[in-house]
């Protein structure tokens, strides 16, 4: 009894907050600017690793299991087929019909083909599947490996002498890299086909013109820019989620985090490299 | 004997996180084939010490030696070399959840050697024996309880037969029993393998079953106020927070009068 009161008696009060000086603008924007320099710092730093990791795939001295390899990709392949092909005919089909309402002022809607045809391959057949895979696969990404830094398994990995990237996030670069390109061409078809069913169901447009005008629109070079846009985000996507995954903290609100952060820059970077890309290829001529 | 012959000797080490010190001033010596207990209250940096001597953080400041390679300023290959003959059982084991507990032992093996998969499959089977998971080699991390995730743990991390195995909290989330066979195990695996030993611990059960020689991690004066056998530190303890922690919180003054 007498240890249990002066048990109770030891219990500390709760110490008047000492207000901490707050910072001026000035160290405010300073450490604002060492936090920033710091995040470029570790992202070309990880950038920097995975090329590595690249490297030694070529040589043949990365270490990773194929078996991860073949499961991540046929869950960033064929299993994100359904959702792109459902996200591309929606967009092709309102590519279609506010094309169509502008253009038949003009007496022109057969040219909708056209617009949906060359929007889609060009562009927004890479930009849709990008902002899908990056809330899809990106965010899984972010959230399986940040998981895996809450339970040790990083930590075990490295006193393993195995490299992190080498083993979790080389795989799932290589799975994007080689699903993209694939999932961007069938993201154009769709929105071609989104197109199609528009004008051919609501606006009377044989199905035979629509097909000629797409094909009269379809130029290999803004195929090609499409799938090019494709394999740049698949890469942003890839580095964004392992990256969040691999400096994730160790409790769950940082998987979260982590996820949400890699969901926000991989859109980011691709929008950013969107506009780069596009400023390069008007340059070029292309 | 022993004691002429330090696997790992600690000199004047800091430690902690970024600019952040945890403990400093750390020095001690664990002889080979010891079972070292690092022991102190939550939060007093006992995990964070396991993750300096494993490479997982660099130290602050002073000089880790193990079998007698400077760990601090050890190039990349020797490093390797050195993490190639130890093993660590993490608090939760750290099973690769998307491989078998037969994957998981094998992954070491498959990386640091040249036996054929024949071979591979032989050793991991005897070590998951060795840990009484015989049988359980395609069973996947989540289809088993915690205290066989921790012995899975442990068959990865003999599976190279190291000759450091670290423990980070063995006992941490089992029921009494199974904590016991654990520390049979940690026992058994020292006396027949001659394995070297180290555990971070705050369970005084296993601290006075598995100890030999221990260190006590004072968060008070952020560094080691006590070292020696668990048993002997009980019967003579050096200050009040060692007396207090292997005995619970009994009082110390009452006990001096």
């Amino acid at each position: 009894m007498e240890r249990l009161l002066r048990l109770a008696f030891q219990t500390p009060f709760k110490e008047q907050e000492v207000s901490s000086p707050k910072n001026s603008f000035l160290e405010s924007i300073g450490e604002w600017g060492i936090g920033f320099c710091r995040a470029v710092k570790k992202g070309n730093i990880f950038i920097h690793q995975c090329l590595s990791s690249w490297r030694r795939q070529l040589t043949g001295r990365a270490v990773y299991r194929s078996k991860d390899f073949w499961l991540i990709l046929s869950d960033c392949g064929p299993k994100s087929i359904l959702i792109v092909s459902l996200i591309s005919f929606m967009v092709g089909l309102i590519l279609a019909f506010v094309g169509a309402i502008q253009l038949k002022t003009f007496g022109a809607q057969i040219y909708v083909a056209s617009l949906v045809t060359i929007g889609m391959t060009r562009i927004m057949g890479a930009v849709m599947t990008g902002i899908i895979m990056a809330g899809r696969t990106g965010a899984s990404y972010a959230a399986t490996i940040g998981t895996m830094q809450v339970n040790e398994e990083l930590d075990a990995l490295q006193t393993m002498g195995i490299s992190c990237t080498d083993f979790l996030v080389l795989p799932r670069i290589n799975a994007l890299l080689l699903s993209m390109p694939i999932l961007v061409l069938l993201a154009d078809f769709m929105g071609i086909l989104g197109g199609c069913f528009v004008c051919v169901a609501f606006w009377d447009i044989p199905l035979s013109e629509y097909i000629k005008f797409t094909i009269n629109s379809f130029y290999l070079k803004h195929f090609l820019v499409g799938v090019f846009h494709g394999i740049v985000f698949g890469y942003i996507i890839a580095l964004c989620g392992c990256y969040f995954g691999v400096n994730c903290g160790r409790n769950a609100d940082s998987v979260g985090a982590a996820t949400t952060h890699a969901v926000v820059y991989s859109i980011v970077w691709m929008i950013v490299m969107t506009g780069l890309l596009t400023v390069i290829f008007q340059g070029l001529g292309i | 004997m022993m004691k002429q012959d330090p696997i790992i000797r600690a000199e004047h080490l800091s430690i902690g996180y970024e600019n952040k010190t945890i403990m400093k001033d750390l020095s001690f010596v664990i002889p080979r084939g010891d079972i070292f207990i690092i022991m102190g209250g939550s939060g007093c940096g006992k995990s964070t010490l396991l993750r300096t001597l494993t490479g997982l953080i660099p130290a602050q400041s002073g000089q880790i030696w193990i079998q007698n390679t400077d760990f601090i300023n050890a190039t990349p290959a020797e490093k390797l070399e050195i993490r190639k003959h130890s093993g660590i059982l993490y608090q939760g084991g750290a099973l690769f959840s998307s491989m078998t507990l037969a994957e998981n032992v094998a992954l070491p093996l498959q990386q640091y050697t040249d036996y054929s998969s024949d071979k591979i499959r032989q050793i991991v089977a005897f070590k998951l024996a060795l840990v009484g998971l015989a049988g359980y080699e395609d069973y996947y991390p989540s289809e088993i309880s915690g205290g066989m995730r921790k012995r899975a743990g442990l068959a990865r991390a003999l599976a190279l037969d190291p000759e450091i195995v670290y423990f980070d909290e063995p006992s941490a989330g089992l029921d009494p029993i199974s904590s016991k066979n654990l520390d049979d195990l940690i026992l058994q695996i020292n006396q027949t393998l001659g394995t070297t030993i180290i555990v971070v611990t705050h369970e005084l059960p296993s601290i006075f079953t598995i100890g030999k020689n221990s260190i006590f991690l004072d968060k008070t004066i952020r560094t080691i106020s006590a070292k020696g056998n668990p048993s002997e530190l009980l019967k003579n303890p050096p200050n009040r927070q060692v007396y207090e922690f292997l005995t619970r919180g009994e009082n110390h003054e009452e006990r001096t009068k």
